[in-house]
């Protein structure tokens, strides 16, 4: 009986053993795939660490705030400038350029807003980029970085008290004036 | 039928003595051919580059070559990604460009002509006309990751010189140990230069000392000599103080613009309180109002800290990483990226940190390296896919402005010529990362003109000081018109890629820039580009009149 015993306990110990050899090798095995798929994305999260180090207001801007649950890549620009006109009235016009759509409108209350939809992403890239490079040698200072995604930054005007707004998300531009 | 057996009796003499003669006189051409090599002990990585290789070479040599060696061990021609070779200041070969069909393409100065990696029909370069008898350098440079490439230069006697054993062909390098393979020595730089084949005996020369001091006397030997032939009517004496004393008597060194011959922009330290006391600087905007003519190299260098940061800042700010990080996402990124990824944010706020331009001649390295990641990440992005990187605004001219700006910071000079204002516009269009490149350049000059103002405090200087001088002079020239050209860049990229919607864009946000004032400011920033192309050669001419090379 004792005997009987001994084996039941040793291929118990054996089959805890083979489950623990068995998790283990897996676990070192994805492991490794995971190292040898690492992404574009995954490395180059390194110079978004850089990003991530600008100071982020929480200053609340109405429109955006708005928008930030919107699907806005399945919107038209007339549909975005409505759900962020805050029922004022607007008057507005649309002009087709080269690789984009633009829309502006100026709002009762003295706003202005400016809609911009690229045909391709890689078109609002750089001009996001180029456009801010010149704004600060034509009056525009640099404010501060909004927290809305996927970009926000505010500028100070050359008029006093003037504010603009700049939204990158998804393939549209949105400039808000105040 | 006796002739016929003569003249069978003659052939089979003739092939019996060419079978028996031919090994004797291989063995007798051997015996005439003394080959001697010298080679660095461990490859050169792209960190250690620029790196200079010194090589001794005694009289009677018939031929040199160059190779270079792999960490495989294999020989090859060339010596890796964006690699050139000097000897004694002669170009020898470039690296030109890559192409998947091609591989690399190279420019051979010793022949004269392009070769690309798949046409090779030889593993060296002959180098024969580029050596002297005596003290030769080597100045080799890539940008290769991983362990680099080591240089392996062979020379070919006459058999009655004996040149390992005496140790009259000896090389040295900056920073370690070489060694000969055939006809083996080993030199310490740090302590004895005895061949090792030579143990206890004297060497004829004391070629350590000879490769530094002597090399410096040389050179001001040469530099008077030059003068004098230049100025009959000057005597020794005098031409002695030109060069020992060249501050007092040649030119003022501490001026700039006594120098360019003309006013160059600077900081003087209190304007730069006061910026630093201003909204602009709270603002993190340039001094604009506080610039004035510099009085001094430290002028210009505070300066040039000054605007590297408000670039570094403003790049930072406005999103440029992100847009790094957009685009590099989508593109298929090779795990080479991974190093450089990783030291990016560590050296870019290192950069961002410095207090003073005397901090980045301290901390060159970081300047360096970071140029040499940026550029080696845009290139490669450049070769996954050339159109597709441009339109995401990394044309291929930015990995090159970013490769000359670090070259010329690290002591080389690199390929300026390709870089034309014409090439600037036809770019200008496509490139979202002009921020920083105006931060890296600034820093550059931040780092000539620091090292200038640091000759410029001594009393007296050495010929090599007086190179020196030149040297950081003509980089600061170039780089102030790859600064004009990049603004070029900066104004005419928006309007070049969408008239229609910067002029919306501007006409929304009430800015008074059309698209037809554009013009005046070309014209502006040719004349900046001119005076600067003709403050070059204004110091090439002075250079010249000096007996410098450049």
């Amino acid at each position: 009986m004792r005997h009987i015993g001994k084996n039941i306990k040793t291929s118990i110990f054996t089959t805890v053993f083979m489950i623990i050899v068995v998790f283990l090798t897996t676990n070192i095995l994805s492991c490794s795939k995971e190292n040898k798929e690492i992404t574009g994305e995954e490395l180059s999260e390194y110079v978004l660490e850089l990003d991530q180090a600008v100071d982020v207001s929480r200053e609340n801007v109405e429109e955006f705030s708005l928008l930030e649950k919107q699907d806005i890549e399945n919107m038209t620009p007339l549909e975005i400038l409505e759900s962020i006109s805050l029922d004022y009235q607007y008057e507005h016009d649309t002009q087709k350029s080269e690789d984009c759509d633009i829309l502006t409108a100026d709002l009762v209350d003295g706003r202005k807003i400016m809609i911009v939809r690229f045909d391709r992403l890689t078109k609002i890239e750089a001009f996001f980029i180029q456009f801010q490079s010149n704004l600060d040698t034509k009056g525009y200072t640099f404010n501060q970085r909004l927290k809305y995604s996927d970009i926000c930054n505010s500028y100070e005007g050359p008029d006093e008290g003037a504010q603009a707004y700049l939204l990158k998300r998804s393939n549209y531009l949105i400039m808000l004036l105040k | 039928m006796n002739r016929k057996f003569n003249f069978l009796s003659y052939l089979v003499l003739f092939s019996f003595l060419t079978l028996v003669l031919s090994p004797i006189g291989y063995l007798y051409a051997q015996e005439n051919t003394n080959t001697d090599v010298l080679q660095t002990e461990d490859l050169v990585s792209w960190e250690q580059c620029p790196y200079d290789f010194e090589f001794d070479i005694s009289e009677g040599y018939n031929k040199v070559i160059l190779q270079h060696i792999g960490s495989d061990g294999a020989f090859n021609k060339f010596g890796g990604w964006k690699a050139w070779v000097e000897v004694n200041g002669n170009r020898i070969y470039e690296w030109r460009d890559f192409k998947s069909e091609t591989g690399s393409e190279w420019y051979d100065f010793t022949t004269g002509e392009h070769v690309f990696d798949k046409d090779l029909d030889s593993d060296s370069t002959d180098i024969t006309d580029f050596v002297t008898d005596g003290s030769n350098t080597l100045t080799y440079f890539h940008y290769n990751e991983g362990p680099g490439s080591g240089i392996y230069i062979e020379v070919e006697y006459a058999a009655n010189k004996e040149v390992s054993e005496n140790g009259d062909a000896i090389a040295s390098q900056d920073n370690g140990q070489v060694s000969g393979d055939q006809d083996t020595y080993d030199i310490d730089i740090e302590g004895s230069s005895e061949p090792s084949s030579s143990e206890g005996e004297s060497p004829e020369k004391d070629t350590e000392a000879y490769s530094s001091e002597q090399l410096i006397l040389d050179e001001q030997l040469d530099l008077k000599e030059s003068l004098e032939d230049r100025n009959e009517g000057i005597s020794v004496e005098e031409t002695e103080k030109l060069v020992f004393n060249f501050k007092s008597l040649y030119i003022d060194m501490d001026n700039p613009s006594y120098v360019f011959g003309r006013d160059i922009p600077g900081l003087s330290e209190d304007s730069l309180k006061e910026y630093n006391r201003s909204d602009l600087y709270s603002s993190f905007l340039g001094p604009g109002q506080y610039i004035q003519p510099s009085d001094s190299w430290e002028d210009i260098a505070r300066l040039a800290l000054v605007e590297s940061k408000v670039h570094y800042n403003y790049a930072q700010r406005i999103g440029y990483f992100k847009s790094l990080y957009n685009i590099l996402s989508v593109f298929y990124i090779i795990q080479s990226f991974r190093e450089s990824l990783t030291e990016i944010p560590g050296q870019f706020n290192k950069l961002k940190s410095f207090k003073s331009a005397s901090d980045i001649v301290k901390n060159a390295d970081t300047f360096i390296s970071l140029t040499s990641n940026l550029s080696g990440i845009y290139e490669t992005v450049v070769a996954v896919d050339k159109e597709g990187a441009r339109e995401l605004g990394f044309p291929e001219l930015d990995s090159k402005v970013m490769f000359v700006i670090g070259a010329i910071s690290s002591g080389g000079w690199s390929v300026l010529g390709d870089i034309s204002k014409a090439t600037f516009i036809d770019n200008a269009q496509y490139s979202i990362n002009y921020e920083i490149k105006k931060a890296l350049l600034n820093t550059s000059l931040a780092y000539h003109a620091q090292k200038i103002h640091e000759l410029a405090l001594k009393d007296k200087f050495s010929a090599k000081e007086i190179e020196d001088f030149y040297f950081h002079a003509r980089r600061i020239a170039v780089l102030k018109q790859i600064d004009t050209l990049l603004n070029i860049e900066d104004s005419v990229s928006l309007w070049q890629e969408n008239p229609d919607l910067v002029t919306r864009a501007f006409d929304f946000l009430n800015i008074i820039d059309k698209e037809s004032a554009l013009e005046q400011d070309i014209d502006l920033y040719n004349q900046i580009l001119s005076n600067y192309e003709s403050a070059e050669s204004y110091l090439i001419n002075d250079m010249g009149t000096l007996g410098l090379d450049f």
